[in-house]
């Protein structure tokens, strides 16, 4: 008799051989016009270039689209060959455009074909080579010859680099541990978190730069940071006690010495090259007692001894294998740290990975506390929003920004991104999608929800609400306010999460109307007619009016200072399977000007808190790619695409001082002191996503080096 | 209402008056002007070696008569043809005009002087007309550009 085992094999055996032979029926007849030589060649260039934003099995994450399955083929079955590689040609790796070698690129699309089901042959692949990819990729993938099976089997992510691992040793003197009072009441010497203050408010009160000698201001370091290609170099330094806490790219955290500059110690804290989604920013670490918290970028959450940088501990936030990823750090309150989730576009069959989640991990030992999940399950309140899409398919809700806080209300405030796919015909539901494009107010204690404002229901033009909550107090009034890609300024109660105002700061077309007693937006008809493969117009683009650059807060002026940005777009969205593994942002887009900027895409502009009526703005070309910081000082520093880092009077906008760094501008500044004397940081930096993809489009004039990801640090001049 | 709003609303009205008859007068002399800056349509990266460019163009109408001068540079193949279009800001439509004069090249003048129907004026002083040029490489759309204010 034979046991459950051997049945257990013989039932495998038996699948197995069935979908061998599926697959095998799947397959053309004839051979497609590549070589397996070509297609190795791809498979190696794809490994080290491609696989870190379009993923090691070619199933795409977040704007990097899937280069395999059906979802591919469903794209590109009436497109042929010749379109595939130019299109890799002249647009792939993002972050450098046209870089690859025509042979590179051949043997990309080789490879690619081959992962998609078509077999090689004795004919070369041409540039030239024009053939319908319908007719020889199927979407399914032979077992190789050599036992690798579809996309890479089960090979890892790279992991060529260096590995993980302290990679210099030192010491931080005299370190002092941060307290909740410091964070509840940060030290104006100080930059303890993203931001500068659990408001969010991007000010600093510090006054020794003022407007009357901001013009003397002059270079007093200058530090390099990681140059990891593709990599997106965002980030918001911390400093605490004159000492910088910096997260480069790829894992990589430093602390430096603020007033020379000096490397103390620094943590590769996972292997290099494990990027698995997204743009692999790194855009704020966080600090507390004696530890650095670091969400890594496949969705890891570690800590490190602030004084010596060494891993104390460190916990799994979410399957990378699934695409789940990081680009935003914590935010640590009362002990806790909360951390989003990016990537949670795939369509996954494991229940404790469907939709994506705000978590909270003890400080001290990393133990997870609670989660809120993003993502209404059906039996859930609000589970009905998505109509009657089963669990699996319920995608997005991504929180890829670090909340705010206010600690009399004891509420935290998450803004969560767009339900996935993009656009409703895609996603096969109209519902409007909670939490998606949502407001949240959670209590941090238990991560339970005080309330929620849904921005956008049913969003379905990658028009994120993702962005920073900025808390003011305006009279009695608690407020939150926040800014979408839609442009569009909302003011909240931040205590009952009532409505109270919305300003456009550009020009929009998504919606026909906007209802100023609720704020509930009401689309441009043919926006919501729209069925996959049809091109649907809008401005803004995905760049978003505003995107991650975030705002200030200017208390002197009760003004918010905005970095804005004006481009158009089409977008199609795509067919997409309904099986785990799918999902993904799964849409084309075509990028316009915006008409009536006069060609400007940057826009800096400030509104009164109170009236929320714009007090001053100006724009230029380039796009702005920091956040605004402004001081006590009456100055606001925001850097841009074209190299230039400027300091602006809070009062009119009018520019006081500029200078041009090495390549663009890009990340979070914040200013400090150290015994006495004032410091402005500000990074420059490469990669990201649309508010970088979208200048590369209709910017072509607008140039910059492709390295030079760096940490610069003015200050005044000794007298 | 006392003898000095009185005053007041009378001087208001005649001043209106005088504005409106003074810009009247200046439109069927002069024309109202506006403008578009001519830029790509909707492309992505890989279409930059086919789509590129930029130009400027006036519009001036005077009663029913639209007459545009402007010039563009930097196309990558010769221009063909170009045409107005109706689509609300940012919004490709239909094209509605087709006789305008452009230079058979990669930079030149776009010339052009139409009658206009009461409707298209309303859609012109409500931005809702566009220039789009078309070139050999770019046959669906090269340039193009909201007339406005």
């Amino acid at each position: 008799m034979l046991g459950p085992k051997v049945y257990r094999f013989l039932a495998c055996g038996a699948i197995a051989a069935f979908g061998i032979a599926l697959a095998a029926a799947q397959q053309p007849t004839t051979p497609a016009p590549f070589t397996a030589e070509q297609a190795n060649a791809g498979r190696a260039t794809y490994q080290s270039i491609c696989a870190g934003c379009h993923l090691p099995d070619l199933k795409g994450s977040n704007e990097a689209t899937p280069l395999a399955g059906r979802n591919f083929v469903n794209t590109w079955r009436d497109r042929t060959t010749a379109d595939l590689f130019t299109r890799i040609h002249t647009t792939m790796p993002s972050s450098t455009p046209g870089s690859l070698s025509e042979q590179e690129a051949i043997n990309l699309v080789a490879y690619i074909l081959q992962e998609n089901g078509a077999s090689a042959g004795a004919q070369a692949l041409k540039p030239e080579t024009s053939v319908p990819i319908g007719t020889i990729a199927t979407g399914v993938a032979q077992p190789q010859a050599d036992g690798i099976g579809p996309g890479l089997g089960s090979a890892p992510a790279r992991t060529s680099g260096a590995p993980a691992g302290q990679t210099v040793t030192g010491e931080v003197k005299n370190y002092v541990p941060v307290t909740d009072n410091m964070l509840l009441h940060p030290d104006p010497s100080d930059w303890l978190m993203v931001r500068g203050n659990y408001q969010a408010w991007n000010h600093s009160a510090l006054t020794q730069i003022t407007r009357d000698n901001v013009k003397d201001l002059k270079l007093a370091w200058v530090w390099s940071m990681n140059d990891a290609a593709g990599l997106a170099n965002e980030p918001s330094p911390l400093v605490h006690n004159g000492i910088i806490y910096l997260a480069n790219t790829d894992n990589l955290v430093q602390a430096l010495d603020g007033r020379t500059g000096d490397l103390i110690w620094e943590n590769r804290v996972r292997p290099a090259g494990l990027k698995v989604g997204g743009t692999g920013a790194t855009r704020n670490i966080a600090i507390y007692q004696d530890k650095v918290f670091l969400a890594t970028t496949d969705a890891h959450l570690a800590a490190l001894d602030a004084r010596t940088g060494k891993t104390l501990w460190e916990v799994v936030l979410a399957d990378s294998g699934r695409g789940s990823h990081n680009t935003s750090g914590p935010i640590v309150i009362g002990g806790k740290v909360l951390q989003g989730l990016s990537g949670c576009d795939q369509f996954t069959a494991k229940e404790n990975e469907q939709g994506c989640f705000i978590s909270a991990f003890d400080a001290a030992t990393g133990k997870l506390l609670w989660r809120f999940n993003t993502i209404a399950k059906a039996g859930e309140p609000g589970g009905d929003t998505w109509g009657s899409l089963p669990n699996m398919l319920r995608a997005g809700g991504e929180t890829w920004i670090t909340g705010s806080y206010d600690p009399d209300l004891n509420l935290t405030y998450w803004g969560v991104a767009q339900a996935k796919p993009w656009m409703q015909a895609s996603r096969g539901t109209k519902g409007t999608a909670l939490y998606s494009s949502s407001t949240l107010a959670l209590r941090p204690n238990d991560g339970t929800l005080a309330w929620h404002f849904q921005h956008i229901p049913g969003e379905t033009l990658d028009m994120d609400e993702v962005y920073e909550r900025v808390l003011v107090d305006i009279g009695d009034r608690k407020t939150v306010f926040t800014i979408g890609k839609t442009g569009i300024l909302s003011k909240l109660d931040r205590k009952t999460g009532e409505f109270l105002g919305i300003q456009e700061t550009i020009f929009q077309n998504i919606f026909s109307s906007i209802d100023p007693k609720t704020g509930t937006p009401t689309y441009r008809p043919d926006i919501m007619e729209q069925e996959t493969g049809q091109w649907v117009p809008s401005c803004p683009s995905t760049e978003g009016g505003h995107n991650w650059q975030a705002m200030s807060y200017d208390p002197g002026t009760a003004r918010l200072i905005i970095p804005l940005s004006q481009s158009c777009m089409e977008m199609s969205g795509r067919k997409v399977e309904p099986t785990a593994g799918s999902g993904g942002t799964a849409a084309d887009r075509l990028f316009y000007e915006m008409p009536g900027t006069d060609g400007n895409v940057g826009r800096l502009a400030a509104f009164d808190v109170k009236t929320m009526k714009e007090t001053w703005s100006w724009q230029q070309r380039p796009s702005f790619l920091t956040a605004v910081l402004s001081t006590n000082g009456g100055l606001a520093f925001v850097g841009d695409i074209n190299r230039y880092f400027r300091a602006v009077d809070v009062n009119t906008g009018k520019t006081l001082w500029q200078i041009r760094l090495g390549t663009s501008v890009q990340g979070f500044p914040v200013t400090f002191s150290i015994g006495g004397k004032q410091y402005v940081a500000v990074s420059t930096g490469l990669g990201g996503g649309s508010p970088r993809n979208v200048p590369r489009t209709i910017l072509p004039d607008i140039h910059y080096p492709l390295t030079g990801n760096a940490l610069y640090v003015f200050t005044l001049p000794e007298k | 209402m006392t003898k000095r709003q009185g005053l007041t609303a009378i001087l208001a009205g005649a001043v209106t008056l005088w504005l409106a008859f003074s810009t009247g007068a200046q439109n069927t002399q002069t024309g109202e002007t506006f403008k578009a800056r001519l830029s790509p349509v909707p492309i992505n990266v890989s279409m930059l070696s086919t789509v590129a460019g930029s130009g400027s163009l006036t519009a001036v109408l005077a009663g029913k008569r639209l007459t545009l001068t402007g010039t563009f540079e930097g196309l990558r193949s010769p221009a063909t043809t170009a045409r107005i279009h109706r689509g609300p800001k940012g919004i490709p439509g239909p094209a509605i005009l087709d006789n305008l004069t452009v230079s058979k090249a990669t930079s030149g003048a776009l010339t052009g002087s139409l009658e206009l129907t009461p409707e298209q004026i309303a859609d012109l002083r409500n931005g809702k007309l566009y220039v789009q040029i078309q070139s050999e490489r770019a046959p669906d759309g090269n340039l193009w550009g909201w007339l406005l204010k």
